[in-house]
């Protein structure tokens, strides 16, 4: 149980750390360019700062963010394991079915609905930092990497209670931190070398 | 200011694949969206040689839907070609040559004889409608790309959508100063587009090969000879009608400053060092508030001249610091020179930065190197936050008498390549003027080796050199001129009177066939 609320508490702070530090890498280029170039409103700002990252790398980063969050639902809620409040199994007919398994993502799927209409401004979170191609080729293979993360816990949903594969559980919860990390990472090196 | 990257020949597009590389990630090596490049520069590789671009694999074949797409110059130029026989009868020059190694008076030739010889044109006019087809259809690739396209939009290009406000303003050729392909297709090209938009910003990157034996193990004579002739054009062609800034990169100083002695040379990365170099231009995103309005541009490189200017790139690059304005103007200047020169000689300075340095303070860094009251003018554009990076771009940073002695100068340099052009011309005769028709010797051994020829006007550009009087190069000069056997009235071979007759002939033709053509198709009903 430790195990995963580590896993959900580590998932938490990288998320909200790094929508605080995009907040603060956003303040301090305002405030960097008012130093060198006199006043200008932070629309203006935002909107000069802008870099176009390609279609293929708004449609891979966007499909990687649902992912994310659907990786997450599957991995703590599919199964009474971490919340027996709240979980899938409370609508056991349902779970059990053949097609169980796709109605829960799709469920899921309508519910991070709203974080996916959210991530089109996702273009202009990425559009703030300039990516090289390496980078933008490691946010594009997160989506393999969440797919094997919701294929370990759907694995592991399906045994259940059976048999309790630690080294699963920790593979799937590490490919979906280390995702995070990646889809994150634009903004956390920005402010590494701000600092430095 | 956004630029249309028209890379000419094998080392025009090497450098022009620098500029178009796609930004964004590709799926399995197939990119699903448009393709995304620095500074949104969109452009094309014009090449002769049909194997060479069939060898690479970054430019696609246009009519596959490539993008970005090479075209073949001669593409146009049918096997049988009524047009190709009579230049070829009469000029001994072939249009569907598979490239122009190192020669780079060939399609200077191939488009003079176009603008004089009249039955050329009406031949021309009979088989492709146009009278100069190779350099219509040229155009007619680059155009599309351009905001010149939004006037008509017939070409089915991006222009044909009135609302694509991302298009090209200005345009930038990518060459070798080699003498190959490069820069003949520079000055006619060039010439087109005047004729639609007289002030239409068009500028060349040109790259002086190195000395000794190049890659291709060229004598560097021939090199020279080809560099001299290439630059000549561009540089005597009067303000408005040729380009409007020939920026100079020397590939011997890139050697020295990106290679040990006695490594071996990897050109791709002279050509990355190049692009990097020239990004502050490139980049679209300027500082809120700022303005780099191509035509500004243009204007400030052209502004009091009535020759197209030299501009010799100064780059550096550095870590954000503190006040970093003073170090990266003088960096640049110092070592950051990508073609030999002495600021102080220059006329003045059209900046271009990245990153977050004051602008006013970069002009004043740049003022204090140059002579008194230069013009310097600062476009500042936004970086990638880590570094900050200058382009200075030094007009005409030439013309100090007795500076061509002096290692690391332009006039140095130039003078240099004057001498081995020459060296070359004596020691070549035959070759150059080498030609299976008779008048086109004649013609080339005026060109080069005449009063008012290519040798004598050398001697003059060296002693203005010596002198340090600015331009060096002073009186265009066209091998085929006006006064020829077959310009204006016709007095030679085919007859005008002759093609009149053929082209009603022809006319005549076409009638009795649709009319056939109609006749069977009611019966037929």
């Amino acid at each position: 149980m430790t195990y995963y609320l580590i896993g959900l508490v580590l998932f938490v702070v990288l998320l909200a750390g790094g929508a605080l530090l995009h907040r603060l890498n956003l303040v301090r280029t305002y405030n960097r360019l008012l130093s060198v170039s006199g006043g200008v409103s932070k629309e203006k700002v935002e909107e000069a700062l802008f870099t176009p990252q390609g279609s293929n790398f708004n449609a891979a980063a966007i499909s990687a963010w649902m992912l994310l969050f659907v990786a997450l639902a599957y991995f703590y809620f599919l199964t009474p394991r971490v919340f027996p409040d709240l979980n899938y199994f409370l609508v056991a007919d349902l779970a059990s079915g053949r097609l169980g398994l796709f109605i829960f993502g799709l469920m899921v799927m309508l519910v991070v609905g709203p974080v996916g209409a959210a991530s089109i401004r996702l273009m202009k979170f990425y559009g703030f930092y300039e990516m090289s191609r390496e980078m933008k080729a490691a946010i594009m293979l997160t989506v393999p990497v969440l797919m094997i993360s919701i294929s370990l816990s759907v694995y592991l949903g399906t045994l259940y209670p059976a048999g309790d594969a630690t080294d699963l559980k920790a593979a799937a919860l590490a490919t979906l931190l280390l995702s995070q990390i990646i889809l994150l990472s634009p903004v956390y090196i920005d402010t590494w070398e701000a600092v430095r | 200011m956004r630029l249309c990257i028209v890379g000419i020949g094998g080392c025009g597009g090497k450098m022009a694949e620098q500029f178009l590389r796609n930004q964004d990630v590709s799926i399995l090596g197939r990119s699903l969206g448009e393709d995304l490049t620095f500074g949104e520069v969109k452009g094309i590789w014009l090449e002769a040689a049909r194997m060479d671009a069939q060898k690479q694999r970054f430019f696609g074949p246009p009519d596959d839907g490539c993008y970005p797409g090479y075209y073949i110059t001669h593409e146009i130029i049918k096997d049988s070609s009524d047009l190709s026989k009579l230049v070829a009868e009469r000029y001994g020059y072939d249009l569907k040559s598979p490239g122009f190694f190192r020669s780079a008076d060939y399609l200077k030739a191939i488009f003079e004889i176009f603008d004089i010889d009249e039955d050329l044109q009406k031949v021309a006019i009979r088989e492709y409608d146009d009278k100069s087809p190779i350099l219509s259809n040229i155009w007619r690739r680059i155009r599309p790309y351009t905001i010149l396209s939004e006037k008509g939009g017939e070409d089915g290009g991006p222009g044909a959508d009135e609302a694509d406000t991302k298009l090209c303003d200005s345009i930038l050729f990518t060459i070798s100063l080699g003498g190959g392909t490069g820069t003949g297709f520079i000055n006619p090209v060039t010439r087109y587009i005047r004729g639609e938009r007289p002030r239409f910003p068009v500028f060349a990157l040109g790259v002086l090969t190195e000395k000794g034996r190049d890659q291709h193990q060229i004598e560097e004579s021939q090199r020279d000879l080809g560099a001299v002739i290439s630059m000549y054009d561009l540089l005597t062609k009067r303000t408005g009608e040729g380009i409007d800034g020939l920026i100079l990169v020397d590939n011997q100083r890139m050697i020295e400053r990106l290679f040990k002695k006695n490594e071996k040379k990897d050109y791709g990365k002279i050509d990355r060092a190049i692009y990097g170099a020239m990004k502050p231009l490139v980049e679209s995103r300027l500082y809120p508030g700022m303005e780099c309005d191509c035509l500004a541009v243009r204007g400030g490189f052209i502004k009091g001249l009535y020759r197209p200017p030299i501009l010799v790139p100064c780059y550096s690059s550095q870590k954000a610091a503190r006040d970093p304005e003073n170090r990266l103007v003088e960096t640049a200047l110092d070592g950051g020179r990508l073609f030999g020169c002495d600021p102080r000689d220059a006329e003045g300075a059209y900046v271009f930065t990245r990153g977050f340095l004051k602008p006013d303070k970069i002009t004043d860094a740049v003022s204090a190197k140059l002579p008194k009251g230069s013009r310097v003018v600062t476009w500042s554009k936004l970086g990638d936050k880590r570094r900050n990076e200058v382009l200075i771009l030094l007009r005409n940073p030439y013309g100090v008498a007795g500076a061509y002695k002096k290692e690391g100068t332009l006039e140095y340099r130039i003078h240099d390549i004057i001498e081995m052009a020459k060296v070359h011309l004596e020691n070549h005769k035959s070759d150059v003027i080498q030609s299976s028709i008779d008048y086109t010797k004649s013609v080339l051994k005026t060109y080069f080796y005449g009063e008012d020829g290519l040798a004598k006007k050398l001697e003059e550009a060296k002693v203005r050199l010596k002198r340090g009087d600015k331009p060096f190069f002073q009186d265009e000069l066209e091998i085929f001129r006006e006064e020829g056997p077959f310009s204006g009235k016709v007095k030679a071979g085919v007859t005008g009177e002759d093609l009149q007759g053929v082209l009603q002939e022809e006319m005549v033709r076409k009638i009795v066939r649709d009319e056939l053509k109609n006749i069977r198709s009611k019966e037929g009903s």
